[in-house]
């Protein structure tokens, strides 16, 4: 992949942090909205390909480089077993939810209510770590497929 | 607390190699010695948690476990929406015996892919298959059945392309991926078709609300030929000979767990979900022409191959079709009723033959990649005189192949002698083609010792030597087996398998050890 | 009384197994397994509709009338593994293509000789 016009990529540079932004907001809301680790981490690798898109595969080297994404997607889903496995040290079984109802954060009422962050015990913590594991392995295969493609050009 | 333990087991036999897995590419910079250390001792970690889990089944009863919930064992699920393993006789077994044929296949590819590149990849997707493998046979699930089918087949296609020897591979593993892919999906649209039905995902809770409508019948159609595409029965079997012979020995080790693990899903789904009180006599007479055309198939392809690990791959097909045999000849026989009690016979014989196929496949296997690695040759036709230079890889080999051809001393014999019997009982001419196929084998296997161990030596080899000793290890350790095996058939029967057939038979027991 | 979208997913399942069956280009035959994907998809999202009910989430709910969410839960796992099977039939796509300088499955066929 060759390197895109200046214009593209300076939008493409404005518009990486707002994606990796609303891509964090997804993977935040996940217990509340439509979306989670998944949803939200593909909205981050999507901004990664567009980073990749617009400088090209050479210049994309700089920015990521595959044993760290690989790394990261290994630790998001490390993490996500570990957060289960401590259910299991307490006493519950795998991946009880053992955060919810303690309060540990304050007190949230029961039933519909306006979206309280702290609602859901172990959720977030676990989309969080599904986001890093989703974001880093889709942008490592996106990553890699730009980097077969430069055999062509 | 304490009560709980034994319970975690299975939980601790997926988690572990998971978690090992992704750990990997971490521990992967410390070199290749403490790489393979680490492997090791994760899968010996997991071989023995799944021995534990055995023996507790075995003295204990059914464990289920659900995950999510507050204590790991309900003692009654309202609701049956959890994520639930439920671990029968049969799925701890066959665990058991997956678990150590990958451990042998890891200890193998130690030294069979020493200097081949960077292996840390390699050894990530061994244990997220081991993983996979244990959690296909624990799960309880018929969602989750999918999610490990998946994970397992997507584990072992990148095993199959991880040599990049100029394009064949990755043609083996793309055929191997097309098959998988759309198997996959054909059973999601069966437990979709299943779901829509009775709103519950847990194959104890689906089968004790089944109706055996048109609808239940299109399922089993669907999930039937899903897990047949997979395992590589005689009309989808065109991706098997590719992704076995095209593999590095210890993968094609692997392989054949991952399509026993198939062969075991479809086990399950026809005693377990849908049980006898189907028209088990028609889904029966169906498995038994699956087999024999598969074990013929299988057989008459590979008399006529000259590479190597082709026709062993065509032998590996048509053994799974004496497996479909007993077990199909199995589920005619119980519901026939006279003959009843050779019902369980030939369901043992072929649940003994699914664990020995494993064993003496992946010895075959294993002795045909000491070949190669010596050699440096996959046909048939360059090898020759070899005996003398491998003693152990040339009696591994003699093992393997006894075993294959069902020849007394070995364990291939047991088992087969076992869907013999009983089946014969159905039909002679049934026992007939199988035997017929044994001899086939035999000379099959005797043509092949000929050609790549006896014969003139040939100046290309003087002097190539015995494999390296981890090689040897696993080869020993199968020969072993294969051995203990077949002269001490009645005690793996009685210990192991006369419980696993039971648990298969008994569906209530399997329903009841979940709702 | 059949529902439309059961008439989409055959119609879906049709055009992908065509692709898989009657395509000799790989890309076509991922794609046609890409369909029947969605097929699958929309056929297990289908089951879970609810006429009238809403999303099984708090925030604001305008009443407590919430569809059963394992469905959901089932196509998004599907759609992950979707992801991870096509991106490696992709990867081998171009490997195939690099080692034969072709796509075509007429030519992709070396393991036989």
């Amino acid at each position: 992949m060759i390197e895109m016009t200046k214009i593209v990529r300076t939008i493409s540079s404005l518009v990486y942090p707002l994606t990796i932004i609303f891509g964090a907001f997804m993977i935040m809301h996940g217990h509340l909205t439509p979306g989670g680790g998944f949803q939200g981490g593909a909205i981050i690798a999507s901004g990664i390909a567009l980073v990749i898109v617009a400088y090209g595969s050479e210049a994309s080297k700089d920015f990521f480089s595959s044993e760290k994404l690989a790394k990261y997607t290994g630790i998001g889903s490390m993490g996500f077993a570990v957060i289960g496995v401590i259910a299991i040290a307490l006493g519950y079984a795998f991946l009880h939810n053992y955060l919810l109802g303690t309060q540990l954060f304050g007190y949230v009422p029961d039933g519909i209510n306006q979206g309280f962050i702290n609602s859901a015990g172990i959720e977030p913590p676990i989309e969080i770590m599904v986001g890093i594991a989703v974001s880093c392995g889709l942008g490592l295969i996106i990553y890699m497929f730009s980097q077969l493609g430069e055999v062509e050009e | 607390m304490s009560a709980s333990v034994p319970t975690n087991y299975p939980i601790f036999a997926i988690i572990i190699p998971l978690i090992a897995g992704f750990a990997a590419p971490i521990i992967g910079v410390f070199g290749s010695k403490i790489r393979n250390i680490y492997v090791t001792v994760v899968l010996g970690i997991q071989l023995i948690l799944t021995g534990l889990v055995l023996n507790t089944v075995l003295s204990e009863g059914i464990i289920s476990y659900a995950i999510g919930h507050g204590v790991p064992v309900p003692s009654g699920l309202e609701v049956p929406v959890r994520v639930v393993f439920e671990v029968d006789a049969i799925g701890a077994f066959f665990g058991l015996f997956a678990i150590l044929s990958i451990f042998l296949a890891s200890i193998y590819s130690f030294s069979y892919l020493e200097g081949k590149g960077n292996l840390t990849g390699f050894y990530t997707l061994v244990l997220v298959m081991a993983a996979g493998s244990i959690g296909f046979a624990y799960t309880g699930d018929l969602f989750n059945l999918f999610v490990f089918l998946e994970v397992t087949s997507i584990s072992a296609v990148g095993l199959v392309a991880y040599p990049k020897r100029d394009g064949l591979s990755a043609e083996a593993a793309f055929k191997f991926l097309v098959i998988s892919v759309l198997g996959g999906l054909v059973y999601l649209f069966g437990v979709g078709i299943l779901y829509g039905q009775y709103d519950v995902l847990s194959i104890a809770a689906v089968a004790e609300r089944m109706q055996f409508g048109i609808a239940d019948k299109l399922a089993l159609i669907s999930i039937f030929s899903a897990l047949a595409m997979k395992l590589g029965s005689v009309p989808m079997h065109m991706w098997v000979p590719d992704a076995y012979g095209e593999s590095p020995a210890p993968v094609s080790m692997m392989m054949v767990v991952i399509s026993q693990l198939s062969l075991y899903g479809l086990v399950r789904i026809s005693f377990s979900l849908y049980g006898l009180n189907l028209d088990g006599t028609t889904l029966g007479w169906i498995i038994v022409v699956l087999g024999l055309l598969t074990m013929f198939v299988g057989v008459t392809m590979a008399l006529i191959q000259k590479k190597l690990k082709r026709l062993m791959a065509y032998c590996a097909i048509s053994q799974i079709g004496y497996i479909l045999l007993g077990v199909g000849a199995g589920l005619i026989a119980l519901k026939t009723g006279a003959i009843a009690e050779y019902g369980l016979k030939a369901i043992e014989g072929g649940l003994f033959h699914m664990v020995n196929d494993v064993i003496y496949m992946g010895l075959l296997f294993l002795t045909a990649g000491a070949l190669i690695y010596k050699t440096k040759e996959r046909s048939l036709n360059e090898l020759g005189g070899l005996a003398r230079e491998m003693p152990v890889t040339v009696i591994a080999f003699i093992v393997g192949a006894g075993a294959i051809s069902g020849i007394p001393p070995f364990n291939g014999f047991a088992s087969k002698f076992l869907i013999y019997e009983s089946v014969y009982k159905i039909n002679p001419f049934l026992t007939a083609v199988a035997m017929l196929v044994s001899v086939m084998t035999l000379a099959i296997f005797v043509k092949v010792f000929q050609s790549a161990f006896l014969g003139p030596e040939i100046t290309e080899y003087k002097g190539v030597g015995e494999v390296p000793t981890k090689m040897k290890i696993s080869m020993v350790i199968l020969s072993v087996l294969i051995i203990l095996f077949g002269l001490f058939p009645n005690l793996i029967v009685n210990e192991f398998v006369e419980p696993a057939a039971m648990a298969l038979v008994d569906q209530a027991k399997y329903i009841g050890g979940m709702l | 009384m059949i529902d439309i979208h059961y008439i989409a997913v055959i119609l879906l399942l049709s055009i992908g197994f065509y692709g898989i069956l009657f395509k000799r280009n790989l890309i076509k035959t991922i794609i046609g397994l890409s369909i029947i994907e969605y097929a699958v998809n929309l056929f297990l999202i289908t089951l879970a509709y609810v006429d009238g009910g809403v999303a099984a989430i708090y925030t604001l709910a305008p009443h407590e009338n919430m569809v059963f969410p394992v469905p959901h839960a089932l196509v998004l796992t599907s759609i992950v593994i979707g992801l991870a099977t096509t991106a490696l039939m992709l990867g081998l796509a171009v490997n195939i293509y690099q080692k034969y300088d072709t796509l075509d499955t007429q030519f992709v066929r070396r393991l036989k000789e």
